[in-house]
């Protein structure tokens, strides 16, 4: 898959594996592909947007329609044409970007709370009694699909359930963002407890937003370290609750915030209310460890040997076995 | 500032640091790793890894974040679309700055808003019921596996009935 093949220099603490000269090749083949693919689809939703009149190509708001929507708003002409090369290749490229952005770094947190679950059978045991409770005493998945259909809105009715992601998001964020800086813009450093009133010129470096560090700050978090998804239920002053406002930022924060964040949640609630009580996820790194002859150098950070590689997934993509409860 | 040297930048310092790490560890953990390691750096500071990564200032305060992300949205970094090049152009929301940021993101809010992802649930649903058919033939066959080849379907499985 594309993916894999994706590096921002930064893929592996070796400083040289971004320099592998098939990547672009690999690039070029899928995107000639994925192009493909994506354009066909773009041209023919195009075409039955065109088609006002017909009921089933009302516009909805998926990523696809709303790009095509503003265009054919903006320009009365296109009613009656076939979509210009120059936008057809931007909706599709906004279309890929969202398919890209919107399930790589869902996917490696989805990962985090098996692994966790796995970890913390108390927490495992909580989770599937918040479901019981809130959806009605079932093993099988497929109640409740029928339930959650039937009634979204029961996805707001899961306080612990938003805990455990929380606190998933917070020992794991998969994001990282990067600026630039400006000319004649610094950083003022006013903590009280560093060099107070410190000026910090911004102009040509690359400014890193990194919830990793802030996420597992003592001075932001009592016992950073421990997964605690109760720090998010407990009242105001209590010693667990973060100590600042923006030290849980999984999806940044400001203007260009995740726009997917709310998707995101929503996505993990779903699949742990189908999931948590139907199967048993068992974390195998130590028999696949044994299998491969042991591991060479350091092969856990804090102590977890589920640590964040690549694209911030658990190391060996989680190697597992699950059984059925139902 | 960590330890410079005028030759080699941070680099030594990035090294040892980066040496208690596993070697496949994500990038991620590297301030982290410096907080623990030198915990009077104070929570602001550049670092030097020319050749290998541009001059960064990394910022570890919640206090220093707003500045940059809230008071003033400093403007992305370019090489993003270098990354993202390869799969979407390089032009797209998270690349856009200015005007032209601020019309996309308003075409687009609709399509994240509260009310729009309640009507996606049984979409959601429906591709998570076929992962527990997957989940199911895996518990029977016993087999280890590795999760992210499952969740990667699943999720860009959702992701397209809700882009397209």
């Amino acid at each position: 898959m594309q993916i894999k093949w994706l590096t921002f220099g930064d893929e592996e603490l070796n400083p040289f594996a971004s320099y592998n000269p098939v990547r672009p090749l690999v690039h070029w083949y899928n995107s000639r592909r994925m192009n493909k693919y994506v354009t066909r689809i773009v041209d023919q939703r195009f075409a039955e947007l065109q088609n006002e009149h017909n009921e089933h190509n009302k516009a909805s708001k998926s990523i696809l329609d709303l790009v095509l929507t503003a265009h054919l708003s903006e320009n009365v002409a296109s009613k009656a044409q076939p979509l210009d090369l120059a936008f057809r290749s931007f909706t599709t490229n906004q279309v890929k970007l969202f398919l890209f952005s919107g399930h790589d770094t869902t996917s490696s947190t989805i990962c985090y709370l098996f692994y966790i679950l796995a970890r913390h059978p108390t927490v495992l045991a909580r989770l599937r009694a918040e479901h019981n409770s809130v959806l009605g005493p079932s093993l099988d998945p497929s109640r409740a699909a029928i339930t959650l259909i039937s009634d979204p809105f029961l996805l707001n009715k899961l306080p612990y359930t938003l805990a455990v992601i929380k606190e998933t998001l917070r020992l794991y964020p998969t994001v990282s963002t990067t600026r630039i800086g400006e000319p004649h813009f610094s950083i003022i450093d006013a903590d009280a407890d560093a060099n107070t009133g410190q000026h910090f010129p911004t102009d040509g470096f690359c400014v890193w937003d990194i919830p990793q560090v802030i996420h597992r700050d003592p001075r932001y978090w009592s016992r950073p370290d421990d997964f605690i998804p109760e720090r998010w239920l407990v009242p105001a002053g209590d010693l667990l609750r973060p100590m600042a406002k923006g030290a849980w930022r999984p999806f940044s924060e400001g203007p260009r915030n995740c726009i997917g964040q709310e998707l995101a949640v929503m996505e993990m609630k779903v699949i742990l209310v189908m999931t948590a009580r139907a199967f048993d996820v068992q974390v195998a790194y130590e028999e696949v460890d044994r299998a491969q002859g042991g591991t060479r150098g350091v092969k856990t950070v804090y102590g977890e040997r589920g640590y964040q590689v690549q694209r911030a997934q658990p190391s060996g993509d989680l190697p597992c076995r699950v059984t059925q409860r139902h | 500032m960590p330890p410079w040297n005028p030759i080699l930048g941070h680099l030594y310092f990035c090294y040892k640091i980066a040496s208690k790490l596993p070697k496949d560890a994500h990038p991620n953990y590297l301030p982290d790793m410096i907080r623990r390691e030198s915990p009077n750096l104070g929570p602001i500071y550049y670092l030097d890894t020319w050749p290998f990564g541009p001059q960064m200032l990394i910022i570890t305060s919640t206090q220093g974040l707003h500045q940059v992300t809230q008071e003033h949205s400093l403007p992305k970094y370019p090489a993003l679309k270098d990354f993202l090049g390869p799969i979407s152009g390089g032009f797209e929301l998270v690349t856009m700055e200015g005007d032209v940021w601020k019309k996309w993101r308003g075409i687009f809010n609709p399509g994240f808003s509260a009310n729009h992802l309640m009507t996606l649930t049984s979409s959601i649903v429906e591709e998570t019921e076929r992962f527990c058919e997957v989940l199911r033939e895996l518990s029977q066959s016993r087999r280890i596996f590795r999760m992210k080849d499952l969740t990667d379907n699943l999720t860009v499985d959702i992701i397209g009935r809700i882009v397209m």
